[in-house]
C-alpha cells in the first residue's frame, strides 16, 4: 500500500500544482515593440526608417519600373512581366502587384517614421543634440516617402502618428495638405541637420535643400501650386550649388565609379549598399542589395561566343533605350555622354567556332564577339569583320545598347542579384538642372542658361588638346532662345538617363502624354492623360471601411 | 450414441497474425460437456475421439473447428477476426471494446498494416481508413505524406492530425517510427472521440500502439525485404528532331520588323543556318540526326531494403520487446536516398498485484540525401525535363560540358549528380520515450502517470560546388542548419470502472496533463569556400558570410479532462467528455478553451427484436456532437513585435527595428463544432461488417490574418475571423466473400472504404466577401484554381477577334465570361479544386493452402490538379524542351495548345494550359506470399516461415498520365518521377 499512498500523494499534489506561470509566453528570439522606446531601440528605429529607401531604389525592379518604363527614354526589353507599365495597357490596373508593393512599402515606412517621431519624447538616456539630429533625419525621410507617394498616386492617406491597434479607416487628403506636410517636415529637418553627416549616407542639410528644391518645383506643376514655388525651388537649388563644397566632376562617368569612387564631390545623398550580405539582406534575389545592374542589361549571354559571367552581368533585359534616346537625343560628335552611357561591345568569353550571318567565325577569349552599332552596315563591311554586328535594323528587345551606370561586375558570382553599388538619389548635376528649370519657369531664362551650360560644358568630349576641349565646351553651350521646357527635359535625359526620375519629370512638366506618344511607339497607342497617376491598389480600397476613391481612369 | 475411443489430444494455439501463443483460448468438444482453455504458452490438453470436432473460440479471433484425426498433437492457428465485437480499440487514455464505442473510430488491423511493405508509418494509412486522406508529398526517398482527416478546417493553424504514440502526443516526425514496430493504428475522427484531446483534436487523432512483449515463449522475428525500383515512366518529351521543328515553328510565328519576313523563313532553303536560330552544336545535331535523351542519362535503377529483428517475450511479471530496424531507399535519381536506423525497447513490469510500470523507447537515426535538390525538374532555366535534346552532354574526351548549348542560362544537369558537386544531407537523431506507472488503488480505481520526453536533433548541410547550376561557375556556397527540439508530455490519469446491478456499466476517466515544446535553431550560410572538399565542414574559411541566424521557440499546453462512459444493459451507450486546455500562445484572458462533447450509442443488436435475426449479427447506431480546438499557430503572435531591418552607412552596418506586428490581445482558440451519425453493422454472422458515417463540422474563429488597409502601417493581423464547413460521408465494408472451415481451403475477403468530404468557406475576414488576392472564395474549398477559361485556339481568319480578346492567331482563346468585349480580370472563374469528389481504398485478399495474395488499390476521383510541367515559364517559347504536345501551326489547326512563339516567354493565357483532372486509380500494391508448413519451418529451426513477392505501384490509371503523359497525378509538381518497386521479402520466427 506504500506505493499506492505515494501515488495518491502525487495525484493530490498534481491537482494543486500551480500552472498559471507555465502559460506565460517565453519570448526570446523575438523583440517586442517596447524596444523602440529605449534609447538603443529608438536609434535602431531611425536606422529602420532608412531601410525602406532601398525598397524603392534598387532592391527590386519595382521602383525602376514605375520611373523608367513608359517614358520617352526607355521602352521594354524582352524579359519580365511588368511591361504593362510601358504599354499602359490593362495590366496596369489596381490589382497590379508592383503598385501594391510600392504602396505597402511606403506606408510601412511612414508608420516606422511615425513610431520614431511619436516615441521620441519618452526616450531617455540619449544626448539631446544627437536626438534632435536623428529626429531631423526621420522627418526628412517621412517627407521623402510622402513625396514619392504624392507623385505616384496624388491625394493619399495622411497619417503622422504611430498607429496603435487595428485601424481600418483611411481617407485621401488633398494634395495641398500633403505638400504642406512634406514642407513642414523638411523645414523641421533643415533646422536640425548638419552640413556633413556623422555617418556617410545619413541625410544632411544640403540634401534637405535639394529635396526642398525638387518638392517646390514639383508642387509648382501640381494642383497645390503657389506663386512663389519656382522662386523657392530656384533658391534652394542655388543654395546647394553655392554654399557647399559639391562640384561637378570633370568627367561625367566618374560619378558612377564603383567602390571608393562612388563617394565623390558630385553626390549630395546616396542610398547605401555594401558588399556585406549581412547588411544587404538575407536572400539572393530581390530582397537585398542594389539589383539595378540586371535590368538595363541586354541579353548577351545567348549570343555566339558569349556566356553569362560576373564581368558582363546577369541580363534581365527589362529596359531598352527608345530609338529617340539612341538616335535623336545626343549630339554624338560633341557630347561625351552618349559613348559613356552605353555599353555596346561584348568580348568573347566562350571561345569556339560559330555561324554568324552564314559565316563560320572562330572566337578566342577576349575577341570582340558582339557589337551593337549605331549605324547600318553594308554587306561588304559585314563580310570584313569577325564578330556579330547588330546595326539598328537588327536590334530588338534582346539586343540593344546597355546603360552602363548601374552595371556591377563586383559581385561574387554571376547569379548574385545583390549588387553593392550605392544608388545616387541626389547629385549636383540634377541640382543644376532643377535650378535651370525653376528659373526658366520663373521667366529668368538668362540666369537659367548658366546652369544648363554648366552641365553641358562638363559633358563636352575631351579634345586632344586643351584648346580642342575648350572649343567643344563652347560648342556645347546653348543660348537663352534655345531654352524651353523640352530642351530642359532633353538635357535631363542626357544627363540623368535611367536614374529613376524620368517618369516624375514628365509628369511634373505636363509632358508625359505628349512625349511618350512622340518617342515611345510601344506606349503611344495606349497612354492617356489619366496615366499621370498610378492606380490606387485595390486592396487598399477593399480593406478600408471608409470611402477611398480610385484614381480616375482606373478600374 | 456410439463413442469412439477417446484419447488424450494435446496441442498449441497461436495467432495467425504474429504467431504468438494465445493464452485462454476456449476449446470444447462439440456435442459434449468437455472443455478446457490454453495456458500462457498456448498449450492445451483434452480428451477426444477421432472424428470429434474441437471448437476453438477466442476474443478477437474467428471461431475455428478442427476435426480430430490420427494425430495426437495439434498445432492450431487462429485467424484474427475483422468484425469481432469484443475486439479492443484504443480510444485515447484507455481502450474500449468495439461494441461499447460511441465515436467514429477507424482501426487499422495488424493484418492490413502488414500487407504493404511500408516505407514510413504514415504511409501505412493510405487508402485504409475512410475519411483519412493520405497523399504522398513527393517521390523522393524519405519524402513524407500529407494526412488529412475529414478534410481541411484551418487556414493558418495547421491541418495535420495529432499523432499519439503509446499514449504520448508527439509533434512532427512520425516518420521516425519504424513501421515494423507498430502493432495497431486507430484513427479518431468525430468530435466525441477526439474531444478528449480537445485542444489538439480538431484535425483528428492518430493513435499508434507499438508492439509489446507477451508472456510465454520468447520469440525471435526477422523480417526483411529487398527490391529494386525502376522509373515508372519517362516523360514524353520532344526528341532532337521534334525539338528542332518546334524551335523553327516558334520563329515562324514572329515576323521580323526589319525584313518583314518570319524569323525562320521557309522560303530560304538554308534557313536552319541563315536564320541564326540554331547554334553550332544544334546544327550538328540536326545534320547528324543526333538527339540526347537527358532523362535516361539522369535516371538509374534504385533499390529498397528493410531488415527488422525483434525479440519479444516475458514472464508473469515482466514482458519485453526489443527491436532493431534498418531501412534503406536508394532513389532512381542519383544523389537521392534515405536510410533509417531504429531501435526500440518496450518493457512492462508488474510489481505485486496492483502496480505496473513500463516504458517504451524509440531511438532513431536517419540520413537523407537530396531533399532540397531536384535536377530532374522542369525549370525554365535549368532541369532535365527542359534540357535541349540537341545539346550534347559530353565532349570528345568524355568530360561533362558545362553548357550543353550556347544557351547561357542552362547548365548541364549531369553536373548536379557528379559526386561532391551538390550535397544536401540531413541527419535526424530522435529519442522518444513513453514511461508509465499504473496502480490499482482499489478494485476499479486506477491511477496512471505517463511521462513522455522526446528529443530531436536535425542537422542539414548543404553544399553547392562551383560547377553547378546554383553557382554557375561562381564560388562554392555552403549552408548549415541545425535544430534542437525538446518536447515532453506529462499526464496523470485516474480511471474508475464499475458495474452496478449488473446493468449499469460506468467508466470514469479524469486527466491532468502538461505538454511543452522548446526548440532552438541556428543557420549559417556562406559563399566563397577556397576548396570544394571543405563541403560544409569549415564555414569559417569562406570569404563571404551570407547570413547567420538563430531562433528559439517555446509553447506549453495545460489540460484537464473528464470523461464518463455509461452503458445500460449493453444496449444504451453514453459518453460525456469535457476538456479544458490552456495554451501559452494566446493572450491572458483567452488562454483557456473549453471543449465539451456528447455521444450516444444504441446497440440495436442487443434489443429483443433483433436477437433472433439471422441477418443482423451487429447493428449499432451512434450519434455524437462536440467541440474541439486548434491552436497550431506559431507562438508569440499576440505580442506586438518588431522586425529587423538592414541598412548600412558607408559599409558600417545599420541594423534597425521596425514595428511589424500589432498586439492582438483578443486572439483565442479556433473552434470546430461537429456532429456525426454513424451506423455499425454486421450481417450474416459478421460475414459482412462495416460502418457508415455522416458528419458535418463547422469551424469558427478561424485563425486567419485579418487583412488591413496598409495605410495603418500593417498589412494584416492574425485574428479569429471566418467560418468554414466540412461535410462528408464515409462508408467502410469488410466482407468475407468465400470462407472455408478448413485452414487449407480457398478464402477471399474484401475491404472497401469510400469517402467524400465537401469543404466550404462560409466567411472570411471581411464577412461573406471573397478574398481574391488569397484565392479564397465564399462557398468554395480552401484551395481552388481560379483562372481564365480556355475555349480553344484562335484560328486563321480570326485575327481581329484574337486581338480584341488580347491574344493572337495561334494563341489561346479564353472565354469572355462577362461578355464585355474584352478580357479582363473579371473573366477569371473558379475552375476546380484539389479536393477529390470521392476517394477510397479497396483491398482484396485471397488465400489458398499456404498461399496468400492481396491486391490493394487506392483512388482519388474528381479533383483538379495544376501541373507544373505544363505551367513552366518559357513553355512553348521555342527555347526549352517540354512535353510533346499537340501545338497549333498553320497546317495543324488544333484547339489543344497554342503555336510556339519565341517572342512570348509564356503563351498568352498560358496558365490556362496547366489544369487537368486529378482523378486516378493506383494499384498500390500486389503481394503474393507463401506460408511454409510447420514441418518445413521446423526443419530450419523456425516456428514459422513466410516468403513473399510484392509489386508496389505496378499500375496507375489516370487521364493525366495516359492522355497528357504527366508524371504523377498524385504529385503534379515536377518532383522526382515515381518509381515502381518489385521486392521479395521474408518473415521468419524462431
Amino acid at each position: 500500500m506504500k506505493t499506492v499512498n505515494c501515488l495518491l500523494f502525487i495525484v493530490i499534489a498534481t491537482s494543486f500544482f500551480s500552472c498559471s506561470n507555465l502559460l506565460e509566453e517565453d519570448v526570446r528570439s523575438q523583440i517586442t515593440d517596447n524596444h523602440l522606446s529605449t534609447a538603443g531601440g529608438w536609434l535602431e528605429g531611425v536606422n529602420a526608417s532608412y531601410s525602406f529607401l532601398r525598397s524603392f531604389y534598387g532592391i527590386n525592379e519595382n521602383g525602376a519600373t514605375v520611373t523608367v518604363f513608359g517614358t520617352d527614354e526607355f521602352t521594354n526589353g524582352f524579359d519580365g512581366g511588368l511591361k504593362s507599365f510601358n504599354f499602359y495597357d490593362f495590366g496596369l490596373n489596381p490589382r497590379n502587384g508592383v503598385v501594391n508593393t510600392l504602396w505597402n512599402n511606403l506606408y510601412v515606412a511612414i508608420n516606422t517614421c511615425n513610431a520614431v517621431i511619436s516615441r521620441a519624447p519618452e526616450v531617455t538616456g540619449l544626448d539631446e543634440a544627437l536626438k534632435e539630429t536623428r529626429l531631423g533625419e526621420v522627418h526628412f525621410l517621412r517627407a521623402q516617402y510622402y513625396f514619392l507617394l504624392v507623385q505616384l498616386f496624388g491625394p493619399v492617406h495622411l497619417t503622422l502618428e504611430e498607429v496603435q491597434g487595428i485601424q481600418t479607416s483611411a481617407a485621401r487628403a488633398p494634395v495641398e495638405d500633403i505638400y504642406a506636410t512634406i514642407i513642414e517636415d523638411l523645414n523641421f529637418a533643415l533646422g536640425r541637420l548638419p552640413m556633413i553627416a556623422s555617418d556617410y549616407g545619413r541625410v544632411t542639410k544640403p540634401a534637405t535643400e535639394h529635396l526642398l528644391a525638387k518638392v517646390y518645383l514639383t508642387k509648382a506643376g501640381s494642383a497645390a501650386q503657389q506663386a512663389d514655388d519656382y522662386t523657392k525651388a530656384a533658391d534652394y537649388a542655388k543654395g546647394v550649388i553655392d554654399n557647399y563644397s559639391f562640384r561637378l566632376l570633370d568627367d561625367f562617368i566618374t560619378v558612377f565609379e564603383q567602390g571608393e569612387g562612388e563617394k565623390n564631390d558630385e553626390v549630395i545623398w546616396s542610398i547605401q549598399n555594401s558588399k556585406s550580405f549581412i547588411t544587404a539582406g538575407q536572400t539572393a534575389c530581390c530582397d537585398g542589395g542594389n539589383t539595378l545592374h540586371t535590368y538595363f542589361l541586354m541579353k548577351y549571354d545567348d549570343l555566339p561566343g558569349m556566356q553569362r559571367d560576373i564581368e558582363n552581368g546577369r541580363p534581365w533585359a527589362r529596359f531598352r533605350p527608345t530609338r529617340f534616346t539612341l538616335e535623336q537625343l545626343f549630339n554624338r560628335t560633341l557630347d561625351d555622354r552618349y559613348e559613356k552611357s552605353f555599353k555596346r561591345v561584348f568580348y568573347a568569353n566562350r571561345p569556339g567556332t560559330y555561324t554568324i550571318n552564314g559565316r563560320q567565325i572562330t572566337f578566342n577569349t577576349g575577341d570582340t564577339a558582339v557589337f551593337v552599332s549605331d549605324r547600318e552596315w553594308s554587306a561588304s563591311e559585314l563580310s570584313q569583320v569577325n564578330y556579330n554586328v547588330f546595326p539598328p535594323s537588327r536590334q530588338n528587345e534582346r539586343v540593344y545598347p546597355t546603360l552602363t551606370k548601374f552595371l556591377d561586375p563586383d559581385r561574387p558570382d554571376p547569379q548574385e542579384m545583390r549588387g553593392s553599388r550605392d544608388f545616387i538619389v541626389f547629385r549636383l548635376a540634377d541640382t543644376y538642372l532643377i535650378a535651370a528649370e525653376a528659373l526658366m519657369s520663373d521667366n529668368k531664362t538668362d540666369e537659367a542658361i548658366e546652369y544648363v551650360n554648366a552641365v553641358r560644358r562638363r559633358a563636352a568630349k575631351k579634345g586632344n588638346t586643351a584648346e580642342e576641349t575648350l572649343a567643344n565646351q563652347k560648342q556645347m553651350e546653348v543660348t537663352a532662345d534655345q531654352l524651353d521646357i523640352d530642351f530642359i527635359l532633353d538635357e535631363r535625359a542626357r544627363e540623368l538617363l535611367g536614374e529613376m526620375t524620368r517618369w516624375f519629370d514628365l509628369v511634373r512638366t505636363g509632358k508625359l502624354v505628349e512625349r511618350v506618344k512622340k518617342y515611345n511607339p510601344d506606349a503611344a497607342n495606349n497612354i492617356e492623360p489619366f496615366h499621370a497617376l498610378r492606380p490606387i491598389p485595390q486592396d487598399q480600397i477593399d480593406r478600408t471601411d471608409t470611402e477611398f476613391p480610385q484614381n480616375e481612369g482606373y478600374q | 450414441m456410439v463413442l469412439g475411443q477417446t484419447k488424450r489430444i494435446s496441442g498449441t494455439v497461436t495467432s495467425s497474425g504474429d504467431g504468438t501463443a494465445l493464452n485462454g483460448v476456449s476449446i470444447w468438444v462439440k456435442g459434449s460437456e468437455r472443455g478446457t482453455t490454453t495456458d500462457e504458452s498456448g498449450v492445451f490438453a483434452i480428451d477426444a475421439a477421432k472424428g470429434d470436432t474441437l471448437r476453438l473460440t477466442y476474443v478477437g479471433y474467428r471461431q475455428q473447428d478442427v476435426v480430430v484425426g490420427e494425430a495426437n498433437a495439434l498445432t492450431i492457428r487462429l485467424e484474427l477476426s475483422a468484425g469481432n465485437l469484443d475486439e479492443v480499440v484504443v480510444v485515447g487514455y484507455g481502450t474500449q471494446k468495439k461494441q461499447d464505442i460511441t465515436g467514429a473510430i477507424t482501426s487499422i488491423s495488424t493484418q492490413a498494416l502488414r500487407e504493404v511493405p511500408a516505407t514510413s508509418a504514415p504511409q501505412m494509412l493510405q487508402g485504409r481508413a475512410a475519411g483519412v486522406d493520405v497523399v504522398h508529398a513527393g517521390n523522393k526517398p524519405g519524402a513524407g505524406v500529407t494526412v488529412r482527416v475529414r478534410g481541411r478546417r484551418s487556414f493558418n493553424a495547421g491541418n495535420d492530425p495529432l499523432y499519439v504514440v503509446d499514449g504520448i502526443p508527439i509533434s512532427g516526425g512520425f516518420n521516425d517510427i519504424n513501421p515494423d514496430d507498430i502493432e495497431s493504428i486507430d484513427v479518431l475522427k468525430d468530435a466525441s472521440a477526439t474531444a478528449i484531446y480537445g485542444s489538439r483534436g480538431a484535425n483528428g487523432v492518430v493513435l499508434v500502439t507499438t508492439k509489446r512483449g507477451k508472456s510465454g515463449r520468447t520469440n525471435i522475428n526477422y523480417d526483411a525485404y529487398y527490391g529494386s525500383s525502376t522509373i515508372m515512366r519517362y516523360a514524353d518529351l520532344m526528341n532532337g528532331e521534334e525539338f528542332a521543328e518546334y524551335k523553327r515553328e516558334s520563329r515562324r510565328a514572329v515576323i521580323s520588323p526589319v525584313t518583314g519576313r518570319p524569323l525562320y523563313d521557309d522560303e530560304d532553303p538554308n534557313a536552319d543556318v541563315n536564320s541564326g536560330i540554331f547554334d553550332a552544336v544544334e546544327l550538328q545535331s540536326i545534320t547528324e540526326g543526333r538527339s540526347t535523351d537527358w532523362q535516361r542519362l539522369m535516371i538509374k535503377d534504385g533499390s529498397v531494403q528493410n531488415h527488422g529483428l525483434s525479440v519479444s517475450g516475458g514472464t508473469d511479471h515482466t514482458n519485453f520487446n526489443i527491436s532493431l530496424g534498418y531501412f534503406n531507399d536508394v532513389g532512381i535519381l542519383k544523389g537521392q536516398d534515405f536510410t533509417r536506423y531504429t531501435t526500440r525497447l518496450n518493457v512492462d513490469q508488474k510489481i505485486g498485484k496492483r502496480v505496473k510500470v513500463g516504458m517504451s523507447t524509440l531511438g532513431s537515426y536517419s540520413e537523407r540525401n537530396g531533399e532540397d535538390v531536384n535536377p530532374y525538374n522542369a525549370g525554365a532555366d535549368f532541369g532535365t525535363l527542359t534540357e535541349n535534346p540537341l545539346g550534347i552532354p559530353y565532349d570528345e574526351n568524355g568530360n561533362i560540358i558545362f553548357r550543353p548549348t550556347s544557351d547561357g542560362l542552362r547548365t548541364n544537369p549531369l553536373l548536379e549528380i557528379v559526386p561532391g558537386a551538390v550535397i544536401n544531407k540531413s541527419k535526424v537523431v530522435r529519442l522518444f520515450s513513453s514511461i508509465y506507472g499504473e496502480a490499482e488503488v482499489f478494485d476499479g480505481l486506477k491511477f496512471r502517470m505517463n511521462f513522455g520526453p522526446d528529443l530531436r536533433q536535425d542537422r542539414k548541410g548543404d553544399f553547392r560546388g562551383s560547377l553547378t547550376n546554383a553557382r554557375q561557375g561562381g564560388d562554392p556556397a555552403a549552408n548549415n542548419a541545425e535544430n534542437f527540439a525538446f518536447q515532453y508530455a506529462w499526464e496523470n490519469i485516474l480511471t474508475y470502472q464499475t458495474t452496478l446491478s449488473e446493468k449499469h456499466q460506468l467508466d470514469i476517466t479524469g486527466l491532468y496533463s502538461v505538454q511543452s515544446l522548446q526548440q532552438e535553431g541556428t543557420t549559417i550560410n556562406v559563399l566563397g569556400l577556397p576548396v570544394e572538399s571543405l563541403e560544409y565542414y569549415n564555414l569559417g574559411a569562406a570569404s563571404t558570410i551570407n547570413s547567420v541566424g538563430s531562433d528559439y521557440e517555446k509553447w506549453t499546453i495545460l489540460s484537464y479532462m473528464a470523461r464518463i462512459n455509461y452503458i445500460f444493459d449493453q444496449r444504451f451507450l453514453l459518453t460525456l467528455t469535457g476538456r479544458a486546455d490552456g495554451s501559452s500562445k494566446f493572450s491572458t484572458g483567452n488562454k483557456w478553451g473549453y471543449f465539451p462533447s456528447l455521444a450516444l450509442g444504441w446497440n440495436l443488436k442487443n434489443e429483443q427484436f433483433l436477437q433472433e435475426s439471422n441477418l443482423f449479427s451487429n447493428l449499432k447506431l451512434r450519434l455524437s456532437y462536440g467541440e474541439t480546438g486548434n491552436e497550431g499557430i506559431m507562438p508569440y503572435q499576440t505580442q506586438g513585435l518588431v522586425s529587423r531591418t538592414v541598412y548600412d552607412f558607408d559599409g558600417s552596418s545599420a541594423f534597425g527595428y521596425r514595428p511589424s506586428t500589432i498586439r492582438n490581445d483578443g486572439l483565442k482558440w479556433e473552434t470546430t463544432k461537429s456532429a456525426n451519425i454513424g451506423l455499425d453493422f454486421g450481417l450474416w454472422n459478421n460475414r459482412v461488417t462495416g460502418a457508415i458515417e455522416v458528419y458535418q463540422s463547422r469551424t469558427t474563429d478561424l485563425l486567419l490574418p485579418r487583412v488591413l488597409p496598409i495605410t495603418s502601417g500593417y498589412n494584416s493581423i492574425l485574428s479569429n475571423v471566418g467560418v468554414k464547413r466540412n461535410r462528408g460521408l464515409e462508408v467502410s465494408v469488410s466482407s468475407l466473400n468465400i470462407v472455408s472451415n478448413d485452414e487449407q481451403g480457398f478464402e477471399w475477403a474484401t475491404d472497401l472504404n469510400l469517402y467524400t468530404n465537401q469543404e466550404q468557406i462560409l466567411e472570411l475576414s471581411q464577412g461573406k466577401v471573397d478574398d481574391i488576392g488569397n484565392l479564397r472564395f465564399i462557398g468554395h474549398p480552401a484551395v481552388v484554381y481560379y483562372d481564365y477559361v480556355k475555349a480553344g485556339i484562335w484560328q486563321l481568319g480570326q485575327e481581329g477577334e484574337a486581338e480584341q480578346y488580347s491574344s493572337i492567331v495561334g494563341g489561346v482563346k479564353v472565354k469572355d465570361v462577362n461578355g464585355n468585349g474584352v478580357i479582363d480580370p473579371d473573366d477569371r472563374q473558379i475552375l476546380g479544386s484539389d479536393i477529390p469528389k470521392l476517394s477510397g481504398g479497396l483491398t482484396n485478399r485471397f488465400r489458398y493452402k499456404g498461399f496468400d495474395l492481396s491486391i490493394f488499390a487506392f483512388a482519388r476521383l474528381g479533383g483538379m490538379i495544376q501541373s507544373t510541367e505544363y505551367g513552366t515559364f518559357r513553355f512553348l517559347s521555342g527555347r526549352v524542351n517540354q512535353y510533346r504536345v499537340d501545338y497549333w501551326t498553320k497546317d495543324n489547326p488544333t484547339n489543344a495548345f497554342p503555336q510556339p512563339n519565341s517572342n512570348l516567354e509564356t503563351p498568352y493565357f498560358g496558365s490556362t494550359l496547366r489544369y487537368f483532372s486529378g482523378s486516378f486509380v493506383k494499384i498500390r500494391n500486389i503481394n503474393l506470399g507463401y506460408n511454409f508448413s510447420e514441418r518445413i519451418a521446423r526443419s530450419i529451426g523456425a516456428q514459422s516461415l513466410r516468403i513473399y513477392l510484392s509489386a508496389q505501384n505496378p499500375l496507375v490509371f489516370s487521364e493525366y498520365v495516359s492522355k497528357y503523359s504527366g508524371l504523377d497525378p498524385e504529385n503534379p509538381t515536377n518532383s522526382t518521377p515515381p518509381s515502381r518497386v518489385f521486392l521479395a521479402g521474408l518473415n521468419v520466427r524462431f
